[in-house]
């Protein structure tokens, strides 16, 4: 009796000290947040703000260009996931449903490209992008992070469409659909956990990307989210935290509402039966 | 009014295997043929060529006079059966009906119309807004059925459809099949490797094994006078009893000599046998032919399995295993060596070596 609460004491006490340690950070992100500048260096610190402001954020939307970085990250992010989607899709359908040579070759070489760190790639990338005009362009931004994303996303959403049997789409086109509309009535919608999925993936992954965004653009008012507020902030040799902070907390919320809102969805699919045997 | 003309089917995978070889058959209208054969005989992938789910490698194939083999399964006008159902998970029952009928476009007063009509036929009205993970096995087959008669096919092609069913509705669903099919007066072609759905509801059967067809007829005809050892084993329970021996022909009268057993074959049948075939042959006795209680030859009784309408006696004849079908009020008991007779016209003869068959009954 008292061995299954200590334990279940001491499973809890784990659980909350990894959630802390993991929440800590947010928490005093926001907290700062909302200090005034007084209280952001104040000995001892305050662990909440004893007067809390929103000064802060009005400065941030007010004073400095952050909404216009944060609308080109919106841009980018949601140009990447649907271009990451669209092709990424159509290249597992081609990978799990075609036979051809080197098929299994081709799936696994698709990884390699992790092999190669970010850096090594930037410089050529740049070259090409900015080859086909696409220099200081959010479109350039698009198509180099199109690039980080395919092969997992490819990966990911080969492994979803190879567990929808087969059976499903000669179904509905022996019930009158072309293959294409089989793809389309059938297939996407068994899919959708695993397109969620590389979404998410795809858009947080543009949403946060710095060393790109930082070479790739050199227009102020074309800069996304993580170079442009760094760049902003940093401009007089001292940092304005609470300012950074406040940009922070913004930078999250929109990562937080896309993904609370997709999650519920990341699960719904699993439970449906598909076929019987 | 659409037969089926299959002729020199064949097909080869790109992995060299054969699926199928010169497969010909000729289905006529409103005919309920099945595929019959063990896995990988090729049943289901003629099934799936006649869908057009499958590309022959080579061979033609019409539904009526029009040629169809390379068209894609929609301009073939099939319906299929799968063996998992296939039931599109994400949609309720009435959108799995709706389906094929909204992509033959039809307009949605006529799709009402004919969901309610088939929902009534398979009594699943009261399931038609749930999903099919909702359903239980019987129901997700009755829904798959819905969906393949909802509109007006050619062809209605059905794959082992009853095999994820328990015993007692697959029995069910056998006699609703039955009257389905006479119900809706099209031609059905069913694929299966039991014996038993092969021969309660076809009109005609085609046996297939390795990718040949072995024998097309009646179930009757497939069960009384199969062509082959293999026609002769794949059909009928309990199956066939094979006892090796040899064929003398002396004088015009044949017999069949085993160890164990010495029959007279009725003298019409010699002419059919070439004298090339006598020698080292296979006799094949259906478990009824045998009689207990009389004759010449002795065995030993193994085991008596009683199943109240009938009993099956396991007979040891020198060597051999022959099963007995026999009344249920049979005394035999296991131990005993009794006498043992079989019935002459019954025996048939395959030539050893092929399987082929030399005499057939009469």
């Amino acid at each position: 009796m008292i061995g299954r609460r200590l334990r279940f004491a001491a499973y809890n006490l784990l659980v909350w000290s990894v959630v802390l340690a993991i929440a800590f950070p947010l928490m005093w992100m926001t907290s700062t947040a909302l200090k005034p500048n007084a209280e952001t260096f104040a000995v001892p610190p305050t662990l909440l703000p004893v007067h809390p402001t929103l000064e802060h954020f009005v400065r941030l939307i007010r004073e400095t260009p952050f909404l216009v970085y944060m609308a080109n990250s919106a841009l980018v992010g949601l140009m990447t996931t649907a271009l990451v989607i669209v092709v990424a899709i159509a290249g597992a359908y081609g990978l799990v449903r075609f036979r051809f040579p080197g098929r299994e070759a081709v799936a696994h070489l698709v990884l390699f490209t992790y092999l190669l760190p970010a850096v090594v790639l930037l410089l050529p990338l740049y070259l090409t992008v900015s080859a086909m005009g696409l220099a200081n362009s959010l479109f350039g931004l698009v198509i180099a992070y199109t690039t980080f994303c395919l092969p997992f996303s490819l990966w990911l959403l080969r492994s979803f469409l190879a567990g929808i049997p087969i059976d499903l789409e000669e179904a509905a086109m022996t019930d009158g659909a072309n293959r294409f509309r089989a793809f389309i009535d059938v297939v996407l919608p068994q899919a959708l956990p695993g397109i969620i999925s590389t979404a998410l993936f795809s858009f947080i992954l543009s949403w946060n990307e710095y060393l790109y965004a930082l070479v790739f653009i050199n227009v102020d008012d074309r800069k996304t989210l993580p170079p442009g507020v760094l760049t902003m902030l940093n401009q007089n040799q001292n940092v304005e935290w609470a300012l950074l902070m406040a940009a922070s907390v913004l930078m999250t919320v929109p990562v937080l509402v896309f993904f609370s809102f997709l999650q519920r969805h990341l699960t719904r699919g699993f439970g449906a039966g598909a076929v019987k045997g | 009014m659409t037969g089926i003309r299959i002729s020199g089917l064949s097909k080869v995978f790109s992995d060299g295997t054969v699926g199928l070889s010169d497969f010909s058959l000729d289905i006529e209208d409103r005919e309920f043929v099945t595929f019959l054969g063990p896995s990988g005989c090729g049943k289901t992938t003629t099934l799936r060529m006649i869908a057009g789910l499958e590309h022959p490698t080579s061979g033609t194939i019409h539904f009526g006079s029009r040629r169809v083999d390379q068209l894609t399964p929609r301009e073939r006008n099939v319906a299929m059966v799968f063996q998992s159902y296939a039931l599109y998970p994400h949609m309720t029952v009435r959108q799995n009906l709706e389906y094929p009928l909204r992509k033959r476009g039809i307009p949605s007063e006529q799709r009402a119309a004919k969901i309610a009509e088939i929902a009534g036929i398979l009594r699943i009205e009261k399931l038609l807004g749930r999903r099919p993970s909702q359903l239980s096995g019987g129901q997700q087959q009755r829904v798959a059925l819905g969906r393949a008669m909802v509109r007006d096919c050619d062809v209605l092609l059905l794959d082992e459809p009853l095999s994820n069913l328990d015993a007692e509705l697959r029995a069910h669903m056998r006699a609703e099949l039955i009257q389905l099919h006479g119900a809706l007066g099209r031609t059905m072609v069913y694929v299966t490797h039991d014996q038993l759905e092969a021969m309660t509801m076809s009109t005609r059967i085609a046996v297939l094994n390795q990718g040949r067809l072995q024998q097309v007829a009646t179930p009757d005809e497939v069960y009384r006078a199969p062509v082959n050892r293999f026609v002769a084993s794949f059909v009928g329970s309990p199956a066939m009893n094979f006892l090796d021996g040899h064929l003398d022909l002396q004088g015009g009268i044949i017999r069949f000599r085993a160890p164990a057993l010495s029959v007279t074959l009725p003298a019409s049948r010699a002419s059919e046998l070439r004298t090339s075939s006598t020698g080292q042959v296979v006799a094949g006795i259906r478990s009824e032919d045998v009689l207990l209680g009389t004759g010449d030859d002795k065995a030993s009784v193994r085991v008596v399995e009683r199943s109240g309408h009938e009993a099956l006696v396991w007979l040891d004849a020198g060597g051999s295993r022959v099963v007995v079908r026999t009344s249920a009020d049979s005394p035999v008991r296991a131990g005993e060596v009794i006498p043992f007779a079989v019935r002459p016209n019954r025996v048939h003869v395959f030539a050893s070596d092929t399987g082929t068959r030399l005499v057939g009954p009469c």
